[in-house]
């Protein structure tokens, strides 16, 4: 399978690969799977006064899956986290030129971010109440 | 039971008569059991599929209608890659319960992406201790984790292939098709497991 530019270059060159500590408040922590192919994906953003700025993935599957954690943390950097959901998968089959087939992972990248945000909101509803507890 | 469009009598599978020998053009959205005439179960007789197979694959194969009106004749082609693709998915034990239950989720969809609680985060864990031991070319440890692996699968298959033959009930319960699914998608990562034990998986397609 032929592969666009764009996908080699993040492939090649992923860009905020790592992890943040799980535990800290400003860490939202998002882990998703296809289960189409068993690639795993783990993307976490760091929040500060609603507002991301900075994120991390690993990625255990193929290009694709990697190109589209590695192009939407850098996405999400500096977005407020009503932008960031705003982000849908099809702008990264856009961006990426991604085949039908390969569509799976770009849908993948865009929960991988929903649920660092719902993960991160969580936390701060649990931080909010746990002083008053 | 469905009837021979031509003779009328009753078929035996979707895709021929064997009474009149004639084509079902019906046939061509027969589900794979329907193609062998077996009802919607996992549990069927290989031997007996096996022999329907080759049976109807002699029947009906395109050889036989060469000389036969164009339309018959690409019948007989569609008809022969019907019942290959069914003949594929039902000797295959994981794609025949992937294929079940697919029949499943079109009655009464349920969460297909569902994994066991807990699971995704062990998969993740373990890739990425297979990921230290790749980089440490620790072949002994690979082996040993990619025996374990194995084994789970093997597990893992034996348990659902179980619960899918004691099933009696055509439509199960949304609980059990949820039980049957989130197995189904744990054997894939499994499988996606067993291929990173390898060395070479990286360079695999991506």
């Amino acid at each position: 399978m032929a592969y666009s530019e764009k996908v080699i270059d993040h492939y090649n060159d992923p860009r905020n690969v790592g992890s943040f500590t799980k535990n800290d408040d400003q860490v939202g922590t998002g882990l998703v799977g296809a289960p189409e192919c068993g690639d795993v994906m783990k993307l976490q953003i760091k929040v500060e006064d609603e507002k991301i700025v900075d994120a991390k993935f690993k990625t255990f599957g193929c290009g694709s899956a990697i190109a589209s954690s590695s192009l939407a943390t850098e996405w999400v950097k500096g977005k407020t986290l009503d932008e960031a959901l705003a982000i849908q998968n099809t702008e990264i089959v856009k961006e990426l030129s991604l085949p039908p087939v390969k569509i799976h992972c770009s849908v993948l990248a865009e929960d991988a971010i929903k649920a660092a945000i719902k993960d991160y909101r969580k936390r701060q509803d649990i931080a909010i109440e746990s002083p008053a507890a | 039971m469905p009837f021979c469009s031509r003779c009328q009598k009753p078929l035996q599978g979707a895709l021929w008569c064997g009474a009149c020998q004639h084509l079902q053009s019906s046939g061509l959205q027969a589900d794979y059991f329907s193609v062998f005439g077996l009802p919607t179960r996992y549990d069927l007789d290989l031997k007996i599929l096996e022999q329907s197979y080759h049976e109807l694959a002699t029947e009906m194969h395109p050889d036989f209608y060469a000389t036969a009106p164009a339309d018959e004749r690409r019948l007989s082609e569609s008809l022969s890659a019907r019942l290959n693709q069914a003949w594929q998915t039902l000797q295959d034990p994981t794609a025949r319960a992937r294929y079940l239950t697919g029949i499943w989720q079109s009655q009464t969809p349920t969460h297909e992406r569902d994994l066991p609680t807990g699971f995704l985060q062990e998969m993740f864990a373990l890739q990425e201790e297979l990921e230290e031991l790749l980089e440490a070319k620790d072949q002994q440890a690979l082996a040993a984790k990619h025996a374990d692996f194995l084994q789970r699968l093997n597990d893992l298959r034996h348990n659902y292939q179980q619960q899918l033959i004691e099933l009696k009930e055509n439509t199960p319960d949304t609980t059990f098709c949820k039980q049957i699914q989130q197995q189904l998608n744990a054997e894939r990562y499994l499988l996606r497991l067993l291929e990173s034990c390898s060395p070479t998986s990286s360079e695999t397609d991506p």
